[in-house]
């Protein structure tokens, strides 16, 4: 029986004194994939933003346990040397930061144990490579001017070089075609390995096609009112949220 | 459609007061000062409120830093105190009204018994407007909304009137505050109860004419906590006013949760071809919101007046508190205005909204004048400020004079203003699809104002609209 | 050391910078020499280097040694300039017979990027000056007005008045910058103005650090069609500096375009104002004028007053600005965090990022390098 390596329990989280998150719980072994599967306006990206522990988010009630570390209290950074890592939906421009400096700075203080300073360039160039992300890129501003699939495939890279032991990806399909849409899976599904958990956050069902899901959770209004196998995904599409909406009020 | 109109009429009721027929002769003195509070029946300590803003405003200067210049204004010259036209002194029918008066209510399309009641024609009881004011009263009454002149409010109110008035718009706060202080003779008062939802858009709609317009108005709208209302100020028909000074004064309140909605049309009197005559619209409008989470939004459609100095404002010191201001200003002839507001960020996480529209055309002058002061303690302050500029016609003016003052790091403000005259590309486009000059310019006129036009009650923006086509009407093209 | 006599806190012009204790050293004024050289440049190569002959000015009327230029004669006259100043309170400092004329002739190509003192005079400080620079037609130059080199840069207490004007002719195109990195207690004023002709170009960049009062004004009349002037500064304020700074441009002719930018980075107790204005006359048809500053707050006791004007007399023309103030961006620090990069190294990041974005606009790589780190760290 493999461990649990993430675990949200009873989490409330609100925004701007708008609670959004309300009572949600969530476990996942070492080795699964879960998907979490939601409206716009259901509470996903407050949930992913959260539980990377973003500021402007107040956690109310419950607790984050990554790899039996409690981290609700802990700041970004703090979480993502634990080895828990964000890819966003929308990854925000940083303008006067070079892709490349930014990357080597993020290593360093993520594994920069591990991996000598001299060797850091050398990873993020092979990595870079094997998605198809081109040399001048790294000597770009921050996802500035980037279209949204070359900053999904960034995103992806960044997970890459982290290594994390959790990763949650916030909506990784929106914005792509197919091709950058497979290419991003299989990097994904590359990822899965025994001791790491993957949390996917989505609206549609296209990207489960891609990776296969464990279990899958329906979102709706900040709570999660169902969860099943793999299944349970085309379950959805097939009869669309109101009818769950409809359940969980009922 | 005349049923409709006729719904929005309860507020006629009680604003005509019952006074003798002695005119005051021009001129300020202390004495005019209390015959206008006897006149009103005012209790002795509102006598003194009065005086004590008279000794103060002998004290205080014409203020002069406006982009405006008009002709010197002859305070002893003017009439503090007119007496309410009879419906006997007025044209007996529209017939004898001047005819580009009633082309104008006709374009507006405002039906035949408003054009009637607008020119001062006396009505036949057509509509029973007695009882349909007394439902409104009653529904009013229901929920425990108060809604009378102010004069009654002084009266029947004095502790709320005490609470307050001037607590918002201090009497020294400016030359004309001072000076409304002392000779406010109309205006409303309206009260909304903690928790209550007016059921009804409070509008002065007709107010304004029934007793003889009002140069000095004075009103106090006061929202107690968790309450909601929607206030209506003007109207769009072209109102005619020997009055030329119009001093008003309009102080809002909202106390925690609550919300006031303040939508002004303006369409005084802006001078002939040349400029001459036309009313100066000097107004002080401020909004404290009080209480946290609570939200005051201004609207306006200035399109008249020769003249107009106006910045409603709000005061947010109440945490998470809006303040919104919308805003379309159109000058055109020798018109001139000079306008904007200010937005003052005290309390934590407030929010405050900008969105000014001015179109210039013809040889006026249209100025756009906004602050925004972030306090130090005013943390996580958020503002976004948007001015556009409209020009039409090479010798209009266009200016914009914005200030920001920013004393906390964790305030975002972001400002952003434009001028332009109408696009070539958009003209271009609607005039491929058969529409001729004049009136794709007033479409895309229409769609530059969209933004703000939404903010107003669904009558309003029809109105609005067709406000908007007249006065660019000969303008354009 | 002299008490100057400033705009106060309640002066219109200045509300809110008040300039206190600001020393000066008087410098002497002897004889002024009236005589001008006669005025025929034609003759002139334009391949030729520059040879400034100084006649009429603050110390003795002097021919300057040979730099590295060839012969090229240029006349520096003193002559009355300026109507508009004779109220300024800075223009007041240096009497207008006091201004140096230098008269680039026709053609002129720098090819090297020129100091001030070339420029103007070996024997005139560049700290106290008041010139006015003819450029005639077709000429390239570029002037580098360095302060941060000065002896008295480093004296305590120390300050520094440039007025300068640009005369500007047809087809030229004129580049000046202005740095200082001063250390604390200095104080400048600049009253800098340039009237652009047909065709030309001016672009003004200046970078602020140090100083502890400041103010700059920059105003530029384009006044030829095509004309462009192009108007970037940047100001990090520290400590408890107040700068105050006056961005203007006036179009008043057909076709011109101007495009400002001002940033500013505020740290500590400092205060900065702004003060911007595009105006556009009657004749200004098709213009387009852009303005815009831009504030990074990073402390809670400094304090941003920006106040951009437009002012349009005229409908066919482009015309905007903006204004933003914030500090650091929280969605970008959550971003720098989220993946691993501690809180103060965050912020870092974004502070040099910030001033990488207002320093990569000097096309000076010298001047760049001063305030930009080896690792792009902004100094």
């Amino acid at each position: 029986m493999s461990k649990t390596i993430f675990e949200v329990k009873n989490l409330e989280v609100s925004v701007e004194d708008k609670k959004i998150v309300n009572d949600l719980s969530l476990s996942i072994k070492a080795g699964e994939v879960h998907a979490i599967m939601g409206r716009n306006g259901s509470g996903k990206t407050t949930l992913a933003n959260s539980l990377m522990g973003h500021p402007a988010y107040t956690v109310l009630a419950g607790k984050v346990i990554l790899d039996g570390e409690d981290i609700t209290e802990c700041s970004p950074d703090e979480r993502a040397k634990k080895r828990l890592f964000l890819g966003f939906q929308y990854p925000v421009a940083v303008p006067g930061v070079s892709l490349g400096n930014f990357l080597r700075t993020s290593l360093g203080f993520v594994r920069g144990e591990e991996i000598p300073k001299k060797e850091l360039r050398k990873l993020i160039k092979s990595e870079a490579t094997a998605l198809n992300v081109p040399d001048d890129f790294l000597s770009r501003s921050l996802n500035e001017g980037f279209s949204g699939g070359e900053k999904k495939r960034i995103e992806t890279l960044q997970m890459q070089l982290l290594q994390p032991k959790v990763a949650i990806m916030d909506e990784t399909d929106s914005g792509l075609d197919i091709d950058a849409l497979k290419l991003v899976a299989e990097k994904i599904n590359s990822l899965r390995s025994p001791d790491r958990g993957i949390l996917l956050i989505t609206h549609y069902q296209r990207l489960l096609e891609y990776i296969k899901p464990d279990q899958v959770h329906v979102m709706i209004k900040g709570k999660i009112v169902k969860s099943g196998g793999a299944s349970l995904a085309l379950d959805l599409e097939s009869r669309g949220y109101d009818e769950f909406a409809g359940a969980s009020n009922g | 459609m005349v049923t409709e109109y006729q719904k929005k009429d309860y507020s006629q009721f009680g604003f005509v007061t019952d006074i003798g027929e002695d005119r005051i002769p021009n001129g300020l003195d202390e004495n005019v000062v209390r015959m206008i509070s006897a006149k009103k029946n005012e209790p002795e300590w509102m006598v003194e409120w009065r005086l004590k803003a008279y000794r103060k405003w002998l004290t205080m200067k014409e203020p002069s830093w406006a982009h405006v210049s008009y002709e010197p204004i002859d305070f002893e010259g003017i009439c503090y105190y007119s007496a309410p036209k009879k419906p006997e002194d007025g044209p007996k029918s529209l017939d004898e009204v001047d005819p580009k008066l009633v082309e104008a209510y006709q374009k507006l399309g405002i039906p035949l018994d408003e054009q009637k009641r607008l020119a001062g024609v006396a009505v036949d009881a057509v509509f029973d407007s007695v009882s349909i004011v007394t439902t409104h009263k009653e529904t009013l009454a229901e929920h425990g909304v108060i809604f009378c002149p102010i004069s009654e409010a002084i009266r029947e109110y004095p502790d709320l009137i005490k609470k307050y008035l001037g607590s918002v718009v201090p009497m020294a706060d400016n030359f004309y505050s001072a000076l409304n202080c002392a000779v406010f003779s109309d205006g409303s008062f309206v009260y909304i109860p903690k928790g209550v939802k007016c059921p009804l858009d409070l509008s002065t709609y007709f107010r304004i004419n029934a007793g003889g317009t009002g140069q000095f108005e004075r009103t106090l709208i006061i929202a107690d906590e968790g309450a909601e209302v929607t206030y209506l100020e003007g109207c769009t028909a072209p109102m005619r006013d020997e009055n030329q000074l119009h001093a008003a004064v309009v102080e809002l309140v909202a106390m925690e949760g609550a919300e006031i909605k303040y939508t002004t049309v303006q369409n005084w009197y802006a001078g002939d071809e040349n400029g001459k005559g036309g009313v100066y619209n000097f107004v002080t409008k401020r909004g404290a919101c009080r209480g946290d989470h609570s939200k005051i939004s201004w609207t306006q459609v200035e399109t008249g007046s020769a003249v107009t100095w106006k910045y409603p404002s709000c005061i947010l010191e109440g945490d998470y508190s809006i303040g919104e201001f919308y805003s379309v200003a159109i000058t055109n002839d020798y018109m001139q205005a000079d306008t904007g507001t200010k937005m003052l960020h005290l309390g934590k996480n407030t929010r405050s909204r900008i969105v000014s529209k001015g179109i210039s055309t013809g040889h006026s002058q249209n100025s756009y004048r906004g602050q925004v002061f972030i306090g130090p303690k005013a943390e996580n302050a958020r503002n976004h400020t948007q001015c556009d500029s409209l020009l039409i016609g090479g010798a209009c003016e266009a200016n914009t004079y914005p200030v920001i003052n920013v004393k906390n790091k964790t305030a975002v403000v972001e400002h952003e203003a434009t001028a332009s005259k109408v696009s070539a590309d958009q003209l271009f486009y609607l005039q491929s699809r058969g529409i001729d000059e004049e009136q794709a310019i007033k479409l895309i006129i229409n769609g530059y104002c969209e933004e703000v036009f939404k903010q107003l009650p669904m009558e309003f923006a029809v109105e609005a609209n067709r406000l908007l086509d007249l006065k660019l009407e000969g303008s354009v093209g | 050391m002299v008490e100057l006599q400033l705009p106060t806190a309640k002066d219109e012009n200045y509300r809110y910078v008040s300039l206190r204790d600001v020393a000066w050293t008087k410098q002497d004024s002897t004889t002024v020499l009236k005589e001008v050289l006669p005025e025929d440049w034609s003759s002139i190569d334009a391949d030729q280097g520059l040879r400034v002959l100084l006649q009429g000015a603050y110390a003795k009327p002097q021919v300057l040694e040979d730099k590295d230029f060839k012969g090229v004669q240029l006349s520096v006259e003193a002559r009355p300039v300026f109507e508009k100043f004779k109220d300024d309170f800075f223009c007041g400092l240096i009497g207008e017979e006091k201004t140096l004329v230098v008269k680039v002739p026709r053609g002129f190509n720098s090819k090297k990027v020129l100091r001030l003192s070339d420029v103007v005079a070996s024997g005139v400080p560049t700290t106290i000056h008041r010139c006015v620079i003819e450029v005639a037609e077709q000429v390239d130059l570029v002037i580098h007005n360095d302060l941060s080199n000065e002896k008295k840069a480093n004296d305590h207490k120390s300050s520094f008045v440039s007025i300068l004007h640009f005369e500007i002719a047809d087809e030229s195109r004129v580049k000046f910058f202005i740095d200082q990195s001063l250390t604390t207690s200095t104080a400048f004023a600049f009253r800098h103005s340039a009237v652009v002709g047909k065709n030309s170009t001016l672009s003004y960049w200046g970078y602020h650090k140090g100083a502890s009062r400041g103010q700059h004004r920059v105003e530029c009349i384009v006044a030829g069609e095509g004309g462009h002037s192009e108007v970037k500064l940047g100001v990090r304020a520290q400590n408890k500096d107040a700068i105050d700074i006056w961005a203007q441009n006036y179009h008043n002719v057909k076709n011109t375009t101007s495009d400002t930018k001002v940033w500013n980075v505020l740290e500590d107790e400092a205060i900065v104002v702004f003060n911007g204005n595009i105006d556009i006359g009657i004749e200004g048809l098709y213009t387009q004028a852009y303005q815009s500053n831009k504030n990074l707050l990073l402390s809670d006791k400094a304090q941003v007053h920006s106040m951009p004007k437009l002012e349009i007399s005229t409908d066919d023309v482009k015309c905007s600005h903006g204004a933003t103030i914030a500090s650091l961006d929280s969605d970008q620090l959550f971003y720098l965090q989220s993946r691993g990069i501690d809180g103060p190294t965050s912020e870092k990041i974004l502070v040099d990022a910030f001033g990488y974005t207002v320093l990569s606009e000097i096309p000076l790589g010298s001047v760049r390098n001063r305030y930009l780190g080896d690792e792009g760290d902004f100094l």
